[in-house]
């Protein structure tokens, strides 16, 4: 009795187990066409990416180790964008010409646009908007690696001489001293990157900067991710962006620890609780951080669904979650 | 494609001969008897998988099995074996009043009462001496202590009032047991360390927030005392002019003495270590009934901010000492939901101390003391606090209605407490010893009046059978008896009776010496008399409401009933009374399953 019911048992599972293994051939071969993807030349929309990087968020490794190396093998056009003086706010006749520019180079499209710049809308001038990205970091924690940068530089451009070299004088010693390079002021940066060229963006601790930047951040940036889940963020644009950024993931986690983190500053003396109560104190962080907050949630509202509800890259869902049915042709 | 597709056949056979070898074991495990299922037990009580119900420590004579049983006519599910039938546990907690859990997977245990009864440790006692087991007590970690009052420094409660207030009851108990912490404290309680002796030890603020912080430092020729002034921004986002802490878990109470204009504050500032996250505390000059309150402005959970009311600013020289771990736990439990589990206990070692900061107009002594404890000085505080709010009756008022037996006895705001008073006269007996001062008897004895008045005519007595004095901790009318209460109150009033007469004290205080000695005559012949009536002969009576309310008895919990047989001992000493000596005996029995015999 036993062993009769046993080996039925073994029979069955054995029998279910093939069939299931047929099912997974299946799945793998679908998922391979899926994966062809034609690219044209010729100008469409969505074609252009910009990037406005901002600085100390870890712009330079994504740049570098998804933009530049990416292009080649998908077809794109890398362009940085060159801010005179490093301002990152342009004239409105700056603004037109810069966009009829980009726009209509055709040649270099697709194309990823990346430039220490403010937002710049194109819809004001007629023009379809192009596809936004970014990434943000923690306020405090940006400005910090900023500020040791200026003295200490960095392993990206070893022999640089930066413009503070040779300043040994700790973030606690110039908030104490009530320095430039600490001032609360320095920290508003990421709300003006987002809020973008009115004038009032660059008021440091303007709510309404504030308010515009988060409004920007929903209606016109595709994605916006953190420095500290830059592969999360990656993988997303992965699948979200295939045009550009086909096979990202597979590349960046490819990368070495020295390439899939570029530059790092070479030193960081760590604040005093006191000095970090009294940057975490001023409206400038407050806000700053309200906004950084915003996004982080917003970003992780965005990669729970794409990851199934869980919250883990490997339950990334690779399949569409909708299919056509029903269809009824005329021609 | 196609060496891919090969490739891919070999994983593939690969896998499924691992899964074959899996399902083989699973296969075999399932053949094994399924032996966690006792219905299946009830469904063959004879033979079948029976051997798999053994009773692994004892053998072979378990054969437990389940059972249809009923407690007072309640159906239930039982167990039975060959020798007994088990009851749920749950049904027995219930039943008998009793607590039980898991020592571990194995073992379990029962205790029938779940609070520890401790017998005093003392031989003798005298109105000198630590107040009962008060320096155990902890008046400040309690969940309805809202926070220690900036402004007076003494706790207000919550406990029947949303909005603190002033309870006479625990500040007596707060005053009690720093008396006693610091009779029980060591040498090693007693060090101080100073800070701000330099000038550069006094921090400025950085400019960042465009706010110049000036000290000035000057020298009284004549007394040698240092002074620094203080002039900067006063808004709270300014970190003003601060002084860093040392950070030594145990120097957690802070005190320095300033004189603020009406624009000062303070703040310190810590660091909860386990979460990382900074906490500001700002003692700002408000009127607020909140006492501590979150402030809007927030960074996340990195940084909390908080505000203690400092009340309406006064521009006088004021002392102000500060423990760091009570007062940021306080705040940190406002933002609870205010549930017994949200209270916040800060240790030593729980948090970093990073610093001082002040802003606004203020002058300063320039040095700041660190200590690991203020007992002396909070004890004081509440004597000093007691004296003050004393109203023209002698008594202690409490500003909150209080009812009970379902609103069947209410005591509207305003009433008096014995327990109050009495502990009061332990309180203030305790401060005249200390300081020598006759005001606190003076105060102790004025205190008194109300034993001597009925609770109908606005005091604390009711005469339970007309001529057995009791002194009530909730004067009801009827009556309500609380033994626990009375039994506070015996202790204030021996306490002051205690004190040796004398001529060299005003004449109201030598008299009112002898008038405490007769009240606490009076109280102890009703304790002797009506004691036994409390006694259930399986625990005690909270108090004897049911004779006035002609209601059912209303049991002491275990606690209650602990604390009974501690003060009961307690007064056994007091007297030798060789009644309340057997009585506390017995009653400890029945915590530990002892019952009188029926007859």
């Amino acid at each position: 009795m036993i062993s009769i019911s046993r080996n039925g048992l073994l029979l069955s599972n054995l029998f279910l187990f093939l069939l299931f293994v047929l099912y997974f051939n299946h799945q793998i071969s679908n998922l391979q066409q899926e994966r062809q993807i034609s690219y044209q030349k010729t100008p469409t929309y969505g074609s252009i990416i910009i990037y406005n990087r901002v600085p100390k968020t870890g712009s330079t490794t994504f740049t570098n180790a998804v933009a530049y190396d990416l292009g080649k093998q998908n077809g794109f056009t890398t362009v940085h964008l060159n801010m005179t003086k490093n301002k990152p706010v342009m004239s409105l006749p700056d603004q037109e010409y810069f966009i009829r520019n980009v726009s209509s180079w055709t040649d270099m499209q697709p194309m990823f646009l990346h430039g220490h710049v403010s937002f710049i809308d194109f819809t004001k001038f007629g023009y379809p908007q192009p596809i936004y990205i970014n990434l943000l970091r923690e306020p405090l924690d940006r400005l910090l690696s900023h500020y040791y940068f200026l003295r200490f530089g960095d392993n990206f451009r070893v022999g640089l001489k930066r413009s503070r070299a040779g300043n040994n004088e700790t973030f606690d010693q110039c908030v104490q001293r009530g320095g430039h390079d600490c001032d609360v002021k320095q920290l508003w940066i990421q709300i003006p990157y987002f809020c973008g060229h009115h004038t009032f963006c660059s008021e440091v601790g303007n709510r309404e900067a504030l308010e515009t930047a988060k409004r920007h951040l929903i209606e016109h940036y595709l994605l916006v991710g953190t420095s500290d889940r830059m592969r999360d963020f990656i993988a997303i644009l992965d699948l979200s962006l295939p045009k550009f950024f086909r096979g990202a993931l597979e590349h960046f986690d490819s990368l070495d620890e020295t390439r899939s983190h570029l530059r790092s500053t070479k030193k960081k003396i760590e604040p005093s609780d006191q000095t970090i109560s009294i940057i975490k104190m001023s409206g400038a962080y407050q806000l700053e951080r309200e906004f950084y907050d915003f996004a982080r949630n917003h970003f992780d509202a965005i990669f729970m669904k794409a990851t199934n509800g869980t919250g883990k890259l490997t339950n990334l869902l690779r399949k569409s979650q909708f299919h056509y049915e029903k269809i009824k042709t005329f021609h | 494609m196609v060496n891919s597709g090969r490739r891919q056949t070999i994983y593939l056979l690969g896998a499924i001969a691992v899964l074959f070898v899996l399902n083989l074991y699973f296969v075999n495990k399932t053949q094994e008897p399924i032996a966690d299922d006792p219905l299946q037990a009830y469904n063959q009580p004879k033979g079948g998988n029976g051997e798999n119900f053994v009773d692994k420590k004892h053998g072979q004579h378990g054969h437990l099995r389940q059972i249809r049983c009923s407690a007072d006519g309640k159906p239930l599910t039982c167990m039975k074996d060959d020798e007994d039938v088990y009851f749920p546990f749950s049904l027995i907690k219930k039943r008998f009043d009793v607590s039980g859990h898991d020592i571990d997977e194995n073992n379990f245990e029962w205790t029938t009462s779940y609070a520890r009864v401790k017998i005093p440790e003392f031989k003798t006692y005298t109105y000198a001496s630590e107040f009962g087991h008060f320096a155990s007590y902890s008046v400040e970690t309690r969940d309805r202590v809202r926070c220690i009052n900036p402004a007076t420094g003494i706790p207000m409660s919550t406990q029947w009032d949303s909005t603190p207030y002033y309870y006479p009851i625990q500040i007596a108990q707060f005053g009690l047991q720093h008396y006693s912490r610091m009779l029980a404290a060591n040498e090693s309680t007693l060090r101080l360390v100073e800070l701000g002796k330099e000038h550069r030890d006094w921090q400025g603020s950085a400019s960042t927030v465009h706010e110049s912080s000036v000290r000035t430092y000057f020298k009284d020729d004549e007394t040698g005392v240092e002074y620094v002034n203080v002039s900067a921004g006063a808004q709270l986002t300014n970190a003003g002019v601060y002084v860093y802490l040392k950070n030594e878990p145990d120097l957690h109470v802070v005190h320095f003495r300033w004189r603020p204009a009406e624009n000062a504050s303070f703040t310190f500032l810590v660091k909860v270590l386990e979460t990382g996250s900074l906490i500001l505390l700002n003692y700002v000059q408000v009127e607020d009934t909140r006492c501590v309150w979150a402030d809007k402005v927030a960074a996340g959970k990195d940084q909390i901010s908080f505000t203690y009311a400092l009340g309406d600013s006064s521009n006088e020289w004021t002392n102000v000492t500060r423990d760091l771990l009570v007062d940021a736990a306080r705040a940190m439990t406002t933002l609870g939901a205010g549930k017994k589990t949200d209270n916040v206990i800060y240790h030593p070692g729980d948090l970093k101390y990073v610093s001082v900061g002040f802003r606004g107009e203020a002058t300063l002594l320039q040095r700041i003391y660190q200590k690991p404890q203020a007992h002396r000085e909070l004890f004081l505080t509440a004597a000093d606090w007691a004296v003050q709010i004393q109203d023209s009756k002698g008594g202690w008022s409490i500003p909150v209605e209080r009812s009970i037996a379902e609103r069947k006895l209410v005591l509207p705001p305003g009433w008096y407490s014995a327990m109050a008073q009495g502990h009061m006269l332990s309180l203030l007996t305790r401060a005249w010893t200390v300081t020598k001062n006759e005001i606190y008897l003076q105060s102790a004895v004025k205190g008194m009046e109300l034993f001597q008045k009925l609770a109908n005519d606005g005091g604390v007595r009711n005469d339970f059978l007309e001529n057995m004095h009791w002194y009530e901790e909730y004067p009801t009318t009827p009556g309500s008896f609380v033994l626990n209460g009375f039994l506070y109150s015996l202790i204030g009033l021996y306490d002051l009776s205690n004190v040796e007469t004398s001529k060299e004290f005003n004449k109201t205080v030598d008299e009112g010496i002898n008038v405490a000695n007769q009240l606490f005559i009076n109280g102890t012949r009703s304790l002797l008399t009506l004691l036994p009536l409390f006694d259930t002969g399986s625990g005690s009576l909270y108090d004897l409401r049911h004779v006035g309310l002609g209601s059912a008895p209303n049991l002491a919990r275990w606690d209650y009933h602990a604390v009974h047989v501690y003060l009961i001992e307690w007064l056994h000493i007091i007297t030798g009374e060789q009644l309340l000596a057997d009585t506390a005996q017995r009653w400890a029995a029945y915590a530990r399953g002892n019952r009188a015999k029926h007859n």
